[in-house]
C-alpha cells in the first residue's frame, strides 16, 4: 500500500515492528537476521483493518448460526448457509440433540426472513425442534426474533397480548415473531445476557471475536459501540495483553449509550492505550437502517411507501452534541444511513467546523449508504472521511432494488468510486455481526457490486481493485487515525500482515472474495488459520 | 411479584418534559419514584430536591431516584425489575425525537411493569412550527397520536384565539381526548399517579381527583355489577369511550370461566389477565378520565351492555 514501494521480497522485523522492507540485500544492512521462509510461496499484505464492526460478533458464536450465507466460526469451522426453512429446522434439531441440560434455552442467530419470500418461521416449525425447551432465534438485523411456544409461555405472551411487535396469525395466535425492543424484552429477561451488547464484554466473546477476525486476515478491528464499563475495560485489557490474542482492538466510545464522563472518558482511556488496545474514536448514531425502514430518507422516501424512519438524536441538537468531543480533539464517527440523515449531519459539520475550525479532524461518516453526488462533494470540501457499508450491495442489494429504494437509488448506493474521484479518504466495512467479517469479501463487493442474485448495482460505482485493497488496509487505518501505525508495510509500523495464498492484485477481480487467507502475522508473531 | 406502575413521558424538545418531572418529583409525597432518563446530556432537577448526585444518578431528599441511562434501557429495566425494593412508580422520560409508544409497550407486555400512561407534552407556542418542520414534523405527529394523555404546556404564552387553534390542531392529531392545559407543566397529579385508594370498595360516583383547579373534568367513577361480563363485549365497551379514558383498573368476572380476572386499561389498550383467587363475587372497575356527567352515563351504559344477558 506504500505507493513508493508497492512490492518487495523481504521484510525484516524487530521488536514487533517493521525494521526494513526491500530485497534480501537491503534488509541485511541491519545485520544478520534469522530467515523465516514460511511465506516464500505466499503473499504478504498489510494486515486488514476493519473500521466498523462489533465485538458482539464474538458473543454471537455462543449461539447456533442459522444465517442464509456461509460463515466461519471462531474455531475455523465453516457453517454452510441455510437456504431453506427446512435446513434451519434441521440445524436447530442437530444443535438441540447435542445439548446436555434438559431445559436450557437453545439460542440461534443470523436468521433473515427477507430471503424466504413470504415464507415465515413460526412456533409450529420451531416446536418440532422442541416443544419443551425454549428456543430463541435472533434475526440478522438484531431487531427481531423468532421463538417457540415454551419461550412464549415463559415470556407470558399469548393471544391476549395486544401490542405492536407481537406478530399474530389469522386466528389471533402469536406466530412467535417478536419485533423490536418491547416485544423482545421479556425474552431477554429469560435468557439473561445472551445475544446482547453487554454479552460482548466477556473475555470469551473477545477471544472469539479475535479468532473470527484472524481467519479473515484482520489484524486491527474496531468495536464501534463500546460501553467503556469497568468490567469491559478490564476484560479487554486482560485479553489483548495475551501474546496469543491475534488482533489490535479499537473500542469507540458511544455517548448515546453511556453518556457518563463525556470526552474526558476517552481522553483518560487514551492515556492507558497499549499497542493492542487503541482508543480515540467517538461514535454517534443519528438514524436507523434502510432494510429495517428506520433510516431517514429524503424525498421520495421508501419505494414501498413505508413512513420515514427514526432520528436517534434530534437534528437541531447535532452541533451541540458533537461540539464537546470535537473541541477535545477527538474523532467523530457518525452513523448516517439514509440520505436525509447524511444531509443534516453534513449541515452540522459545516456549522461545527465554521464555529470551531480544526485541521485534520478526520471525522468519518459511517455507512453513508445513500449519499448522492452533491452530498459527497460537500463531504469532500468539509474534509470528512467515509466508511461505506459495501457489504449491503451483496446482502440486501436485491431488497434495496425491489423494496426499499428502487433501481436508481440502489444503483448509486455506497458510492465509493464517486468518493475516490472526489479525493475523499474512504474505507469499507462489514458491521459484523450484521454481515460476516471478511475484508476481502467486502473489497469484492465494492469492486464488483454484485447482489446475491447476481444483479450488478451501478457498474459505474465499481472501485478499481488497487483502491479496494487500499480501502481495507491503509484507507481504514486513516479513518481511525492509525495510518502511522498500521495499514501498509513500511518501516516503523507494526509488523502486521495478512498472509494470502495468491496475490489479490493479480487474480481476476471476481475471485477476490474466494482468496484463501493462510493466516496473519501480528507484531511479528505468526497466527496460522485453521483450515476452512 | 407486583407489577411496577410505569408512566412514559414524551414530547419534542423544549415541550417541558423536565419541568413536568420536577413538578412530579416535588409532589411525590411518600411515593418512591424512580425516573429513567432515556437520553444523554445532563438532567436538570431542581437543586432544592437533590440530596446527592453523581454523573448519572441523582438521589433526592424524598427518596426518589433519577438516573440517566443513555441508550441502555434494556439493561436498566432488567436491573429495576430484579430489585427487591421496587419503586412505587417508574417514570421513563423518552428523548425528544423518540416515539414514547415504543417504550411504553414494555408496560403492556412484561409482567414486571404495568403501563399507567403515555403522557406527551406539547409546547403550545411552538407546536405549529415543530409540526411543519420537514425533518421532525412527522415524529412530533407520531408522539401526539400515541399519547394516552396530552399536556398542552406554556398556554400562558398564548392569547385566547391562539389557544383554541392549538387545541383544535392537537385534537385533530390525537387519539386521546385526555388533554390538559397547563403553564409550567403543572399538571393535576392524578394524571400521573393515583391519589386515592388503589381499588374500589364501592361505587363512589364522580368525584374530583385532585385539589388542583384544572382541569375540572378529570374525574373518576366506578362501575360495579353482579353479572358476568363478556370478554369481547367488555373490550368493545372500553374501546367505545377510550379516547376520554386515562386509565381503568379492577376485577371482572368473565362469562368464559366464571372466574375473576384482573383488568387494566390504558387509553385504548385493555389487558385482561388471570388473577389469583379473590373472594369478591362482584365485578368492579374504577375508571379515570375526562368524563362529564353525560360521558359518564354513556360509558356506564356501554359497560352495562357487556353484561351477559344484557
Amino acid at each position: 500500500m506504500n505507493p513508493m514501494q508497492p512490492y518487495a521480497t523481504h521484510v525484516a522485523i524487530r521488536d514487533g515492528k517493521i525494521l526494513s522492507v526491500g530485497g534480501a540485500d537491503d534488509v541485511k544492512q541491519w545485520g544478520d537476521a534469522e530467515i523465516v521462509d514460511t511465506f516464500s510461496d505466499k503473499v504478504l499484505m498489510p494486515g486488514f483493518v476493519e473500521g466498523h464492526c462489533h465485538l458482539m460478533e464474538g458473543a454471537m458464536w455462543d449461539a447456533v448460526y442459522v444465517g442464509y450465507y456461509d460463515r466461519r466460526g471462531p474455531d475455523g469451522r465453516r457453517w454452510p448457509g441455510l437456504t431453506s426453512l427446512d435446513a434451519v429446522i434441521e440445524r436447530l434439531k442437530a444443535a438441540q440433540s447435542e445439548m446436555t441440560s434438559a431445559d436450557a434455552p437453545l439460542l440461534a442467530w443470523g436468521f433473515d426472513p427477507i430471503f424466504f419470500g413470504t415464507q415465515r418461521l413460526s412456533v409450529r416449525e420451531l416446536d418440532t425442534v422442541s416443544a419443551k425447551r425454549p428456543i430463541v432465534i435472533l434475526h440478522a438485523s438484531v431487531h427481531l426474533m423468532n421463538v417457540n411456544s415454551p419461550m412464549l409461555a415463559r415470556a407470558g405472551i399469548d393471544e391476549e397480548t395486544d401490542i405492536d411487535g407481537i406478530d399474530k396469525d389469522e386466528s389471533g395466535q402469536p406466530t412467535g415473531e417478536l419485533q423490536e425492543f418491547a416485544a423482545m424484552f421479556p425474552v431477554y429477561r429469560e435468557i439473561g445476557a445472551g445475544l446482547s451488547i453487554a454479552a460482548s464484554e466477556s473475555t470469551k466473546a473477545i477471544w472469539n471475536f479475535g479468532r473470527v477476525a484472524q481467519l479473515a486476515g484482520v489484524t486491527t478491528a474496531t468495536d464501534l459501540v463500546n460501553d467503556f464499563s469497568e468490567s469491559g475495560n478490564r476484560n479487554l485489557r486482560e485479553v489483548t495483553a495475551s501474546a496469543d490474542f491475534p488482533v489490535r482492538i479499537v473500542p469507540a466510545f458511544a455517548p448515546q449509550r453511556s453518556p457518563e464522563g463525556g470526552a474526558q472518558r476517552v481522553l483518560s482511556a487514551m492515556e492507558t492505550a497499549t499497542p493492542k488496545l487503541h482508543f480515540g474514536p467517538v461514535k454517534f448514531i443519528v438514524d436507523g437502517s434502510i432494510q429495517g425502514f428506520t433510516a431517514r430518507l429524503k424525498w421520495p422516501g421508501y419505494l414501498n411507501g413505508k413512513p420515514n424512519g427514526l432520528w436517534l438524536i434530534p437534528p437541531s441538537q447535532f452541533v451541540e452534541v458533537f461540539t464537546p468531543f470535537h473541541e477535545a480533539g477527538l474523532q467523530l464517527h457518525v452513523h448516517t444511513n439514509g440520505d436525509e440523515a447524511t444531509e443534516l449531519v453534513l449541515d452540522a459539520f459545516e456549522r461545527l467546523l465554521t464555529l470551531h475550525p480544526r485541521r485534520d479532524h478526520r471525522h468519518t461518516l459511517q455507512h453513508c449508504q445513500m449519499a448522492d453526488a452533491s452530498q459527497l462533494a460537500r463531504a469532500a470540501s468539509l474534509g470528512l472521511c467515509i466508511n461505506f457499508f459495501s457489504n449491503h450491495i451483496y446482502y440486501w442489494g436485491d431488497a434495496h432494488y425491489t423494496q426499499t429504494m428502487g433501481a436508481d437509488r440502489a444503483n448509486r448506493m455506497n458510492a465509493a468510486e464517486s468518493a475516490r474521484r472526489l479525493g475523499i479518504p474512504f474505507a469499507f466495512h462489514s458491521d459484523a455481526p450484521i454481515t460476516p467479517l471478511n475484508p476481502l469479501f467486502t473489497a469484492w463487493c465494492a469492486s464488483q457490486r454484485e447482489t446475491a442474485s447476481g444483479r450488478v448495482l451501478g457498474a459505474n460505482e465499481r472501485v478499481p481493485i488497487a483502491d479496494a485493497l487500499r480501502a481495507i488496509t491503509l484507507g481504514a487505518a486513516y479513518t481511525l487515525k492509525m495510518d502511522h501505525l498500521v495499514g501498509s508495510i513500511e518501516v516503523g509500523k507494526f509488523a502486521d500482515f495478512a498472509v494470502l495464498a495468491e496475490d489479490p492484485a493479480e487474480v481476476a477481480p471476481q475471485r477476490l472474495k474466494d482468496l484463501e487467507v493462510w493466516g496473519t502475522v501480528l507484531g511479528g508473531r505468526i497466527f496460522q488459520a485453521p483450515a476452512g | 411479584m407486583n407489577a411496577i406502575p410505569l408512566v412514559v413521558i414524551g414530547g419534542y424538545l423544549g415541550a417541558g418534559k423536565t419541568t413536568l418531572l420536577n413538578h412530579i418529583l416535588s409532589n411525590a409525597g411518600s411515593r418512591r419514584i424512580t425516573v429513567l432518563v432515556n437520553d444523554f446530556g445532563s438532567i436538570n432537577i431542581d437543586a432544592s430536591l437533590i440530596r446527592q448526585r453523581t454523573d448519572d444518578v441523582i438521589n433526592l431528599e424524598n427518596g426518589c431516584v433519577c438516573c440517566s441511562i443513555g441508550g441502555r434501557l434494556v439493561e436498566a429495566l432488567l436491573a429495576i425489575s430484579s430489585r427487591t425494593d421496587a419503586p412505587d412508580l417508574l417514570i421513563i422520560e423518552a428523548s425528544g425525537v423518540s416515539d414514547p409508544v415504543r417504550i411504553a409497550q414494555i408496560g403492556l407486555l412484561d409482567r414486571a411493569f404495568r403501563l399507567d400512561g403515555i403522557v406527551v407534552l406539547v409546547d403550545a407556542e411552538r407546536v405549529e412550527e415543530t409540526l411543519a418542520d420537514p425533518y421532525v414534523g412527522d415524529i412530533a405527529q407520531r408522539q401526539i397520536a400515541g399519547a394516552t394523555a396530552i399536556v398542552l404546556n406554556k398556554m400562558d404564552l398564548l392569547g385566547e384565539p391562539a389557544r383554541e387553534a392549538v387545541k383544535a390542531r392537537v385534537e385533530a392529531l390525537a387519539n386521546s381526548r385526555v388533554i390538559v392545559q397547563t403553564t409550567h407543566a403543572a399538571v393535576p397529579l392524578g394524571l400521573v399517579f393515583e391519589e386515592g385508594h388503589p381499588l374500589p370498595a364501592r361505587s363512589i360516583g364522580a368525584m374530583p381527583l385532585s385539589a388542583s383547579p384544572t382541569p375540572r373534568d378529570l374525574c373518576s367513577f366506578s362501575f360495579v355489577t353482579d353479572a358476568c361480563l363478556s370478554r369481547k363485549k367488555l373490550k368493545e365497551a372500553l374501546r367505545s369511550f377510550s379516547a376520554k379514558l386515562l386509565r381503568a383498573k379492577g376485577f371482572v368476572r368473565l362469562e368464559s370461566d366464571g372466574a375473576l380476572h384482573e383488568l387494566h386499561v390504558v387509553g385504548n389498550r385493555a389487558v385482561i389477565s388471570a388473577s389469583p383467587a379473590r373472594t369478591c363475587a362482584q365485578s368492579q372497575i374504577v375508571l379515570i378520565g375526562m368524563f362529564d356527567r353525560e360521558d359518564e352515563s354513556i360509558a356506564r351504559a356501554a359497560l352495562k351492555a357487556a353484561e351477559v344477558g344484557a
